[in-house]
């Protein structure tokens, strides 16, 4: 069994956050990709996917000393961080509206840029994209909107049509299920 | 799951907010919640993991220019910083300092005497004078030294007003990772002659100290202007 990944990460973050320079390039080198497909993803802009992915990793570099295993894993510590930052970036007056006349012209059916598209389909294994999947259409649909598009739950909501709490219900019971999926997982 | 709804947890809010799908209020009452609650911490460290399982699938390498300009950048941080960290372990966070002030503790002031206004001219009209120069929030915060007067200046700028009791204080952060204080700042809208020789220094520190200044930082430094060459 290989050791868990989350370790390494762990121990790269700690030495990031003494100022070892060395540290933070291996973590970049094994996490980069991992961060930059999500925040290309959520910004479908790479243009501006490359400026926070930049972002993300000089905030790592001088903040991985706030990262405290009892709270979650590393590799979660650093998605976090990510997510966060991209959804900030989305959330911002100008990029809102920007994506809301994108999402009338794409309808409800998430379109990624060709070149993100593409990528992503030559490196989405059958299995790793079966986990989401497995939800079944109404809690994928309801946590990929809330994760991937930048919504609160009140406007994935309003998104769906549905009551505040059906969607804030299909967001929870989706989030557990997935975990109970992902439990057996390396 | 209702047998965990208990009233004062935030059960209901635990799951949007690992996914960031709440607003600022509910991201604020879910994190002074986190502070108090180690079972919504728990069971929030678990969502998150199920969370990390959404990317899964989505990695996309990024262009390699970003991991040029980030090993640059991160060079050229640590350069300065480095000493600083060092000295002070990793909870002294660079990071917090390049966001903005953070204050802290309670403070005093010294005051400039004629002696050090003197050493101020010294130093600017020197003939081997340098101008050092750093920003904080977009201010432009200049140190000049001169080998000849073995004198430093930090010049008048237009720093953040500081809480009541609290001070900058500038440090003189040394090749070998030693920090020695050189004064607190009595008055930031006036030029004050840094106490002490900045010889063998890699940088000028700046950090908000309590009051009379501190022996060693005790915060996170503001801004720190190197002294190359
Ligand atoms: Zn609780």
């Amino acid at each position: 069994m290989s050791p868990p990944p989350d370790l390494d990460l762990g121990e790269l973050l700690r030495a990031t956050a003494g100022g070892d320079q060395q540290a933070f390039a291996l973590l970049y080198d094994s996490t980069g990709a991992r961060v930059h497909g999500l925040v290309v993803r959520i910004l479908r802009d790479h243009a501006q996917a490359e400026e926070v992915t930049q972002e993300v990793y000089l905030q790592v570099w001088r903040t991985a000393s706030s990262f405290d295993p009892t709270r979650g894993s590393a590799r979660s510590w650093l998605l976090t961080l990510a997510h966060r930052r991209a959804v900030d970036r989305v959330r911002s007056a100008q990029a809102q509206s920007d994506r809301d006349q994108a999402y009338e012209s794409r309808h409800d059916r998430p379109a990624p840029d060709p070149t993100a598209e593409e990528v992503e389909h030559r490196m989405q294994g059958q299995a790793v994209r079966s986990a989401v999947q497995e939800l079944g259409p109404p809690h994928q649909e309801a946590l990929e909107l809330a994760y991937f598009e930048g919504l609160t739950h009140r406007e994935v909501s309003e998104r769906l049509g549905v009551p505040l709490g059906t969607a804030k219900t299909r967001i929870r019971d989706g989030l557990r299920r997935l975990r109970d999926q992902m439990g057996g997982r390396a | 799951m209702n047998g965990n709804e208990t009233e004062g947890h935030v059960d209901d809010l635990l799951a949007p907010y690992a996914l960031d799908a709440v607003d600022d209020a509910e991201r604020a009452r879910v994190e002074d919640h986190l502070e108090t609650c180690a079972h919504c911490r728990r069971e929030l460290a678990d969502l998150r993991e199920a969370v990390v399982g959404l990317s899964d699938g989505h990695e996309l390498a990024p262009p390699p220019g970003v991991r040029e300009r980030l090993l640059e950048q991160v060079a050229a941080e640590a350069d300065v910083v480095r000493p600083l960290r060092r000295r002070r372990g990793p909870q002294w966070v660079w990071g917090v300092a390049a966001a903005g002030l953070v204050a802290v503790g309670a403070w005093g002031v010294w005051q400039v005497f004629d002696e050090q206004l003197t050493a101020v001219d010294q130093v600017v009209q020197a003939q081997d004078a340098v101008r050092h120069e750093a920003e904080l929030d977009g201010v432009p915060v200049v140190v000049v030294t001169s080998a000849e007067q073995d004198r430093a200046v930090l010049e008048a700028a237009d720093l953040p007003d500081l809480p009541a009791g609290q001070v900058y204080q500038a440090w003189f952060v040394r090749e070998d990772g030693v920090i020695d204080s050189a004064g607190v700042v009595a008055d930031p809208a006036s030029d004050a002659a840094l106490e002490g020789d900045p010889e063998g220094s890699t940088a000028v520190a700046l950090s908000v100290e309590p009051e009379g200044g501190s022996e060693q930082p005790t915060s996170e430094p503001v801004v720190a202007i190197p002294l190359e060459g």
